[in-house]
């Protein structure tokens, strides 16, 4: 029946705002609940009975959630993306597609002048792979989360490796199509046939869906 | 009965300090106390309880810390400060002078006093 409270108190904090304090109640909560249950059933409680009770007993939470975004407490800290994270964050996503844009340009140029014409290849795959970093870089730095408390650092290990690997898979999916379109310029500059290189984007949409159903059986 | 826990309810700040000017106390604990003290009358629910605590830490009536115990259980314990025992009395006289001023007004004309 233990689990079930904690199951009902899980499912109970989906909608708190996820910060420090909000864990902390809820580690708080759980384990006056735990002792309220096991009360009940060393009082002659049918295990039905007192959970039903437990439950009942918790009310209304939607005040007790209302104050946990304050900022003032210092026990708390921000889970959630500031706005100075986001700002960055949108800064690095631009100027990474206009590298994607730009990265054409040294080879258009070079390419018309007739000299160093892998000087402009070079360039543009360069200008590419520091572009897709940037995109992985960003979408894995921003959400970042606050100091650890020993109270709920397991807890919070847990759901931060999950959200890490999310922000890696995050940054996989944006930079997955800018750079195919990077190869298929690349391809048909150097090539000069570009009807052929459409290909491109059908072999890339079969290779997103085998990508995307590799991620989501791990 | 709800009527009463109507008004109960606008004395949870001084029904929680009541208690911990017993001691320090975790959540369970005092609502247990207050359940038995009522003869299991009147019991806080818990969303009630523990915004009173975060409102009377804010107000820089109690502190908290966690406990060490070694059962693996761990619990908030809250205490008084010296603020919280100076509201507490404050508080107490409120509510005692409310008491006499509502004594005498749910009374018809001459039957209380003069």
């Amino acid at each position: 029946m233990e689990y079930r409270i904690r199951a009902y108190v899980d499912e109970l904090f989906e909608s708190a705002p996820r910060t420090q304090r909000a864990y902390e109640l809820k580690i708080e909560l759980t384990q006056n609940l735990i002792d309220k249950y096991y009360a009940l059933v060393s009082e002659g409680k049918s295990e039905q009975d007192a959970y039903n009770l437990t439950v009942m007993s918790i009310g209304d939470v939607r005040e007790l959630f209302e104050g946990l975004e304050d900022t003032s407490s210092p026990g708390q800290t921000a889970y959630v993306p500031q706005d100075h994270t986001i700002k960055r964050h949108a800064a690095t996503t631009a100027i990474a597609i206009m590298m994607y844009i730009l990265s054409v340009v040294p080879l258009i140029i070079l390419g018309s002048i007739g000299v160093f014409e892998i000087l402009g290849v070079v360039i543009m795959f360069l200008m590419v792979a520091g572009a897709t970093g940037l995109l992985i870089y960003s979408s894995m730095s921003k959400p970042k989360k606050g100091a650890e408390n020993t109270v709920v650092s397991d807890f919070k290990n847990w759901q931060t490796q999950n959200t890490q690997r999310r922000q890696m898979l995050k940054g996989i999916r944006s930079a997955y199509w800018p750079l195919v379109l990077a190869i298929y310029f690349l391809i048909g500059f150097t090539t000069g046939k570009w009807v052929v290189c459409l290909v491109i984007f059908l072999i890339a949409a079969a290779g997103e869906a085998i990508l995307q159903s590799l991620f989501s059986m791990k | 009965m709800s009527i009463a826990s109507d008004m109960i309810r606008g004395h949870t700040d001084t029904i929680i300090l009541a208690q911990l000017m017993r001691g320090d106390s975790y959540g369970y604990k005092i609502n247990r106390a207050i359940e038995m003290k009522t003869g299991g009358q009147y019991e806080l629910k818990e969303a009630t309880l523990y915004t009173a605590f975060r409102r009377l830490e804010q107000m820089g009536c109690i502190t908290s810390y966690w406990g060490d115990e070694n059962t693996g259980a761990r619990r908030r314990y809250y205490s008084i400060t010296e603020l919280g025992v100076e509201n507490y009395y404050r508080m107490l006289a409120d509510w005692e002078q409310s008491r006499q001023i509502i004594e005498e007004l749910i009374r018809p004309d001459g039957t209380v006093g003069n």
